[in-house]
């Protein structure tokens, strides 16, 4: 046993060995160090007491946030090659995972020059987001039987996909994901799903508009879980659509250069 | 916290509830991952709050660890430790880079100036007297001072090895020394399985 090498278990069970190339010997010493596996297994649960000693809940809010967010985050098969290290732990993603929140820094931020109009959206396309908006309602009804409000929510969305006057739009939003909206002048109002928005902290909130010849109007907040389009009122035939982040719990006027922005045609 | 399953029984061993968990949310299971993260958000929570202090920055820490845990779950093999450690190891991993990346980017003073004296009895007045809480606190008050210092500054504090030589005046050989005794003591203190 190199001695050297074995007195790091301690500080490599708590994190305490920030130089890489140092952190690298020692993985390479456990590997044939089966003494040494067993005392960082040993170090690692007694770490984990220390640390479920100062157990604190956090704001009810992360786990309706985490709960959604799981449902779209692949898992990760079994790797054989990880069995022989012990004490291992799944590294870090090299990018920005799914399940990664939107800092408050930079990167919650617009670019600028990035607003995206559609306008003269084909009628073929109108048909086809039309049939991915419905699918992703049968899906919500399947997957949600148990949830009361799916029935009434499937017929506004239904309603409103149905109208003579559907007309959709289709657009990429800033930072990442896709926004579809069909909005029925004659129901007046719009259906709205996305997929593949960056998650957010919990502190921020997506807030949809509608903004016509005298501003911006509040169509309601996207919820966490996003596999459900929403149904928002007070469609008028020249209204543009937007996204944009806000505060959680919305705001009154947007705060944020939209995400999208979108012109149902 | 509501649920449809609930909250974990209170006089139950979370411990065992957490490895059938984890075995279950390896398999997809949204339930499963449900009734596991009331018994693991907490210590998570509770643990990046220490290590990197800002509340944002601990609930985005805290969730990217749950996702990571549903991510992973079938990496985890229940012959090398509990469910909780498991989990706990990758919090505390997540925290530390997440603090020392926040470091690089220029606070290290603050935190460092903030560390020895909160750290030096990290088991504090914030949490209830739990009997857990309590057992870890009458352990950590078995250890040499130095040890102690050693465990409490890079675990709940997030130092290197290094960093805490320096925070507490010693060769980094014998911090890293004192971190393992440190540690030894406490394991046959907490009775964990060996």
């Amino acid at each position: 046993m190199n001695e050297d090498l074995h007195t790091l278990t301690g500080a490599y069970a708590v994190d305490a060995i920030d130089d890489p190339g140092e952190r690298a010997r020692f993985e390479a010493h456990l590997a044939g160090c089966e003494p040494c596996a067993t005392e960082l297994r040993e170090f690692q649960a007694t770490a984990a007491r220390l640390g479920m000693a100062v157990a604190e809940p956090p704001p009810p809010a992360l786990r309706a946030h985490v709960l959604a967010t799981i449902r779209n985050v692949p898992q990760t098969p079994r790797n054989p090659a990880d069995h022989a290290k012990p004490g291992r732990v799944p590294p870090a993603p090299a990018g920005p995972a799914e399940g990664r929140v939107a800092g408050r820094r930079a990167d919650s931020r617009p670019r600028p020059g990035s607003r995206r109009w559609r306008r003269g959206v084909a009628a073929g396309l109108v048909a086809a987001a039309c049939l991915v908006t419905a699918a992703s309602v049968t899906q919500v009804v399947r997957e949600r039987q148990r949830v009361e409000r799916a029935e009434a929510a499937y017929r506004d969305v239904a309603s409103v996909l149905s109208a003579p006057d559907a007309r959709a739009a289709t657009g990429r939003a800033t930072g990442g994901g896709t926004v579809t909206v069909v909005a029925s002048t004659s129901r007046g109002r719009v259906v709205v799903a996305s997929s593949g928005l960056r998650t957010l902290p919990p502190s921020r909130t997506y807030q949809l508009w509608l903004i016509g010849a005298d501003g911006p109007r509040s169509a309601g907040l996207l919820p966490a879980d996003r596999s459900r389009p929403v149904v928002a009122g007070d469609w008028r035939p020249t209204d543009r659509l937007g996204l944009t982040v806000e505060p959680a719990g919305g705001s009154a006027q947007p705060t944020s250069t939209p995400l999208v922005l979108l012109m149902p045609a | 916290m509501p649920s449809e399953t609930g909250p974990p029984e209170p006089g139950g061993a979370p411990e065992h509830d957490a490895d059938a968990l984890l075995g279950r949310v390896a398999r997809g299971d949204e339930r499963a991952f449900e009734r596991l993260y009331d018994v693991a958000a907490a210590p998570v929570h509770g643990l990046a709050r220490r290590v990197v202090r800002d509340p944002a920055l601990a609930e985005e820490v805290t969730q990217e660890v749950m996702i990571e845990v549903w991510r992973s779950a079938a990496r985890f093999d229940p012959a090398r430790g509990s469910a909780l450690a498991w989990i706990m190891t990758i919090a505390h991993r997540r925290a530390v880079d997440r603090v020392r990346r926040e470091q690089s980017a220029g606070d290290r003073e603050a935190r460092t100036a903030a560390g020895p004296g909160a750290a030096h009895d990290p088991v504090g007045e914030r949490v209830e007297a739990r009997l857990e809480h309590e057992r870890v606190r009458r352990c950590l008050r078995t250890l040499t001072r130095l040890q102690r210092e050693t465990v409490t500054l890079a675990y709940y504090a997030g130092h290197s090895f290094r960093e805490v030589a320096e925070l507490v005046g010693a060769p980094p050989n014998t911090v890293r020394t004192r971190m393992r005794d440190g540690l030894i003591r406490l394991r046959d203190c907490l009775g964990v399985e060996r």
